[in-house]
């Protein structure tokens, strides 16, 4: 029996008096689950994910993830939330230019607690960042290489070992593979399904591409609310 | 982990911020050159002079007295009597005494003609009495003893014949490599009475009919005796002899030999230093030398005297200390402008750390700690190389400028200009530090 992983109910945010952007009674993801969301551009597709990891507070209406209410926690509460159970793909750009591949993919397990816990050492983060790295396929001599010299492939994988070391509950990804070819994208997307599988993290991806749709458990199409129709 | 973020992000932008720190060490090298410099010349100032109690000399103010007789600034405005001597060495709270004729000159150096007990009195510093580099102390009527920086500037060396005549202008040496001293007379009253006669000063007249002969080369003390020659006192009588003979004639010349069978007792001194038996005599002692001696005297105790004339020139050096510091203070606000500046562009980053789990707070101690770093760059790169310059220019500033300064790296008085120095590092981050705490905070769709 599966278990829900976030619970969205009555959610409601607007970001200024009006017609709410996102208007949901229910939504659910169990844990382990990937699903993709799609939807034009401006149906609050970003804004969603904002919302999720707490960095945006809801207008009305709940969010839990793994039954903490996230508008229940302080600022500092929340961000120490999100490090801890959540990982994040930008679009790009996502990797710190001054440290190497290999520093950027521990940052996030440096900088919390909970999932450096998992580690026995810090040398262990670094030989665990090394084997999901291997089978995300960057070559070890990559990842020594400043982040600036690396693919816009290459540094999307980066990334997805930087949110995905530690084993955190959700996956956030926000248009990842909008700077890849499609068939870069489809072994990207691969690799990351297979790898989020093996360690138990729901995904939740962001795309305007209806047609990935195959390579998650489930799509969810989000409309533009019916006041911001054009 | 701050410290590693912060050092390589430091690092990424190192381009611009050589210059910044290079700035940032220039200044604060300077500080501490000037503050280290006060300290040097003030400690040198002080300890121009230490196994001294009291130099005594003709009436006037103790700090002209001592500016001459210490410092050789200024002419010495008249003489003693040789009774003063005489008196000052019956009084019983006198331990010694050591009269010293001033005046003289030799290549703009000073000549002091003295007696040989002056090297084992007269202390500088710690030194316990003067130290030969080389020979001895003079024991001869034509023996002389140069000081440090004499030896040196003019390249004479021990048994150098040192050729005197002596004439009313200076005379211009037409070979500098001839290793000769030509002593010039003091403008003394009874040589200011002659008239200034030309013939007189023409070289290649009788050069080499009084040679003195350089007997000893003293150690560099950082003071005035580097730049002075010493000669007996006798000697000095004896090279205005022709003067004292009454004899403006030019024709006139006194053998060496023949020099010897006049009275050369000197009948006239610049001033005498003079120990006493115990210190605390010391202001007793200086009143009844004011009072009750058999001329108008004046008793500087150097130690009182010196810190009065140096807090007329504190002033100077205060203001340059100020000057330094604000030199360090727009230094580091460059540094700050960069910080600030650089905020824009480090947006995404801070977006990226604080997605990852850095807290905003955090995120403004890196600002900090970044601007900290660079300031601890600055400072290493400023005392190493204050240190290595002062190693390797330590010997020309001593005999250059007279200032032993020693090459350490730290001062154990120099923590407050190191605080001094990272409390500005410290405030000129806190706007930028408030800046990212703020962008951290406010940054909500930077998903993008």
């Amino acid at each position: 029996m599966r278990r829900h992983l976030v619970e969205l109910d009555n959610l409601r945010f607007s970001w200024s008096e009006g017609e709410p952007l996102i208007d949901l009674a229910q939504w659910r993801l169990d844990e382990g689950e990937q699903v993709l969301v799609s939807g034009p551009s401006g149906c609050g597709k970003s804004t969603l994910l904002a919302l999720l990891c707490g960095v945006l507070v809801p207008s009305s209406g709940s969010i839990r993830l793994l039954t903490t209410d996230l508008a229940g926690l302080s600022e500092a509460a929340r961000d120490r939330f999100r490090s801890d159970h959540i990982g994040v793909i930008f679009q790009q750009f996502n990797l710190i230019p001054y440290l190497s591949a290999l520093d950027n993919m521990v940052l996030g397990c440096r900088l919390s607690s909970r999932r450096r816990k998992k580690f026995a050492s810090l040398a262990q983060i670094a030989e665990a960042a090394r084997e999901m790295a291997a089978e995300l396929d960057l070559a070890p001599s990559e990842l020594r290489r400043p982040v600036g010299k690396l693919s816009i492939g290459q540094q999307q994988r980066v990334a997805a070992v930087r949110a995905l070391l530690g084993g955190p509950e959700l996956l956030l990804a926000d248009e990842p593979t909008s700077a890849l070819d499609p068939e870069r994208e489809r072994q990207f997307l691969a690799l990351l399904g297979k790898r989020c599988r093996q360690q138990q993290t729901a995904v939740l991806m962001v795309s305007h591409r209806q047609e990935l749709a195959a390579q998650f458990d489930r799509h969810w199409e989000l409309a533009v609310p019916a006041g911001r129709k054009r | 982990m701050l410290l590693r973020l912060a050092w390589f992000s430091l690092w990424h932008r190192r381009g611009a911020l050589v210059l910044l720190v290079i700035a940032m060490a220039l200044s604060i090298a300077l500080l501490f050159f000037i503050e280290r410099l006060r300290s040097d010349l003030k400690t040198s100032f002080a300890q121009s002079i230490s196994g001294t109690d009291l130099v005594v000399g003709p009436r006037g103010h103790p700090g002209q007295l001592l500016l001459a007789t210490v410092f050789h600034l200024g002419e010495p405005r008249s003489a003693l009597r040789i009774e003063t001597l005489d008196w000052l060495q019956q009084q019983p709270a006198v331990a010694w005494t050591v009269p010293i004729s001033l005046g003289d000159s030799h290549r703009g150096f000073r000549v002091v003609g003295t007696q040989a007990e002056y090297f084992a009195r007269i202390r500088t510093g710690e030194m316990q009495g003067l130290r030969f580099a080389q020979g001895r102390a003079f024991t001869e009527l034509w023996d002389v003893v140069l000081g440090a920086q004499v030896a040196r500037q003019l390249g004479y060396t021990l048994g150098t014949t040192v050729v005197l005549d002596h004439g009313l202008e200076a005379i211009p040496d037409p070979s500098r490599s001839q290793p000769a001293v030509m002593l010039r007379s003091r403008p003394d009253p009874p040589a200011s009475s002659l008239p200034s006669n030309p013939a007189l000063a023409a070289p290649g007249s009788g050069h080499d009919d009084k040679p003195f002969r350089v007997v000893g080369i003293l150690l560099p003390t950082g003071t005035a005796i580097d730049r002075s020659l010493f000669v007996s006192l006798e000697a000095i009588e004896a090279i205005h002899i022709e003067w004292q003979a009454g004899a403006p004639i030019t024709g006139l010349r006194v053998s060496p030999e023949l020099v010897r069978k006049f009275d050369l007792s000197p009948k006239q001194l610049s001033a005498i230093h003079v120990g006493l038996k115990s210190r605390a005599l010391l202001f007793r002692f200086q009143r009844s030398v004011e009072t009750q001696a058999p001329e108008p005297l004046t008793a500087a105790a150097p130690g009182i005297a010196l810190a009065d004339l140096w807090r007329l020139l504190g002033l100077g050096e205060a203001a340059l200390s100020l000057l330094a510091s604000v030199m360090v203070v727009v230094a580091t606000l460059g540094l700050g402008a960069s910080l600030l500046g650089s905020m824009r562009e480090r947006e995404r980053e801070l977006a990226i750390l604080r997605v990852v789990g850095a807290r905003p707070l955090q995120l403004a101690w890196l600002v900090v700690v970044e601007s900290l770093i660079a300031a601890s760059l600055a400072l290493v790169l400023a005392l190493a190389g204050l240190s290595l310059l002062l190693l390797v220019f330590r010997d020309p500033l001593l005999l250059g400028a007279g200032v032993s300064m020693s090459a350490q790296l730290m001062r154990p008085g120099e923590t407050w200009m190191v605080a001094g120095v990272y409390a500005c590092a410290l405030g000129v981050s806190v706007i930028p530090g408030v800046r990212a705490y703020r962008a951290a905070l406010h940054q909500t769709l930077l998903l993008r």
